[in-house]
């Protein structure tokens, strides 16, 4: 029978799946500069992700919690803001067009990069 | 199992994914070195200067500041040490006199209020030493040193000694050291053809050219918590940054809390305001000007009048309750790090 993987496919393998899986962790590591970010109606607010919360705007409810963001309540037909779920990665956001609202999760900690520090 | 071509041609895959692995933390352009001088520590980072002129530079630096500190180090064995013992003192080389002339200047354009010849009385609030104790001193001998006046101004220099009538006059070049080292690694670099580095002496930063299609990027650090940072700037070459305050050296007592930031006027510790920064634009002295201008800042009684006295452009306080207070014209410069609402900012 021919052999259908080489040994040295093996560490090809091995190469490709660990530069897998230090992408995702770089990618989804959330920095500790984190908050949230609700921006409902050209009004921008922004909310600390430890904070524990349920925020009612026009249309549409939020909670925070543990981390986590979701829209509990909304006003909109297709429901889908709510369907989403919760939220906790960087760059991950919800959008609910009816109610003009995005919330979304963003990071000062991305600017922190600095050469050195002055005291 | 092995078949020879096989292996061969895997090597080479092998080979390039590893020439990729390795290009890809490739050797950084920059360069960094931390050095620790009589408790003070430096950092420098180099970008794209090679190694050895870098090593150079460093050695050639750490060399001067160690000279610079024999000769004014305030209360370890130095010719300052030995001239405010006697009041007298013969100098033994005439960069002395040089450095000397700078603090005069200084301590003449700030009104007094970087005072160099206050030693005495930050001695007397138990400052010279390695590990403070403190020691609030009586409002006699405070007033004592105060009514002498002291003052540069007062010394009598001849080709090779320095004395002074006033018995409370001592010198403490501490508020300017930093500063005046930064100018003087600045110097350095410049002879040896470096052009691109950052230094940073005791948290006061001179930032010599630009990396690569950026400026030098600096944080500050939060006044009230050295874990945290409170903004962050673009350094254009040249520029220099200096920060005075309270959480540097103090200490507490009944409560209270005592910095070495003494106010050369009443001759007490800094109370109204914690910190004091002030970001230098490129000029001759940029460095020396980062450390003594943050003194006539943080003592000051109006900050606007301050501004128009020192032509200073940039530069804010803050303090213990929580507020900022920023030139209009630094305000744009900076980018604040700390949780929203946490500072209350104001321009003045």
């Amino acid at each position: 029978m021919f052999k259908l993987f080489k040994p040295g496919d093996l560490v090809i393998f091995i190469i490709c799946f660990f530069s897998i899986i230090l992408i995702f962790i770089n990618f989804y590591r959330v920095p500790s500069g984190s908050f949230i970010s609700i921006e409902n109606n050209n009004q921008t607010k922004e909310y600390s992700l430890s904070s524990k919360s349920v925020i009612e705007l026009e249309g549409i409810t939020i909670e925070i919690n543990s981390g986590r963001v979701r829209v509990v309540k909304s006003s909109c037909k297709n429901q889908y803001c709510i369907m989403q779920g919760w939220i906790s990665k960087l760059n991950q956001s919800i959008l609910c067009l009816p109610n003009l609202t995005k919330i979304s999760i963003k990071s000062n900690d991305n600017n922190i990069t600095h050469d050195s520090t002055a005291y | 199992m092995f078949p020879k071509k096989l292996l061969k041609n895997y090597s080479s895959i092998l080979v390039i994914l590893l020439i990729f692995l390795v290009n890809s933390c490739a050797k950084s352009d920059f360069y960094e070195h931390k050095a620790l001088v009589y408790g003070t520590v430096l950092e420098f980072k180099f970008y794209k200067t090679d190694a050895e002129l870098s090593n150079k530079a460093i050695k050639q630096v750490i060399n001067r500041l160690n000279t610079i500190n024999k000769q004014f180090h305030p209360w370890k064995e130095s010719e300052i040490s030995e001239f405010n013992k006697n009041h007298q003192l013969k100098y033994t080389d005439d960069s002395f006199i040089k450095i000397l002339s700078k603090a005069k200047y200084y301590e003449n354009f700030t009104h007094s209020l970087f005072n160099p010849s206050i030693g005495k009385l930050i001695n007397l609030w138990g400052f010279h030493a390695d590990t403070i104790i403190g020691n609030i001193p009586s409002e006699n001998k405070v007033n004592i040193i105060l009514n002498s006046k002291p003052s540069l101004n007062q010394l009598l220099i001849t080709k090779n000694t320095i004395t002074t009538k006033n018995k409370e006059l001592e010198i403490d070049l501490g508020g300017m050291i930093k500063g005046l080292s930064l100018d003087i690694a600045n110097e350095i670099y410049e002879e040896l053809g470096i052009d691109n580095v950052l230094t940073n002496f005791g948290g006061n930063i001179l930032a010599r050219g630009k990396p690569n299609n950026r400026y030098w990027e600096i944080a500050i650090q939060n006044p009230l918590d050295n874990k945290l940072l409170l903004a962050k700037l673009k350094l254009e070459p040249g520029m220099a940054i200096g920060t005075s305050g309270d959480y540097e050296k103090y200490f507490l007592k009944n409560g209270s809390r005592f910095s070495h930031l003494i106010n050369p006027i009443n001759g007490y510790p800094i109370k109204k305001y914690s910190s004091a920064t002030v970001l230098i634009t490129p000029q001759e002295d940029a460095g020396i000007k980062s450390d003594v201008l943050s003194k006539p800042v943080i003592f000051s009684n109006d900050l606007n009048k301050t501004r128009d006295d020192l032509n200073l452009d940039y530069f804010f306080v803050t303090t213990r309750e929580k507020k900022i207070l920023i030139s209009e014209s630094f305000l744009k410069k900076v980018e604040w790090l700390f949780e929203k609402d946490e500072f209350d900012v104001q321009t003045f």
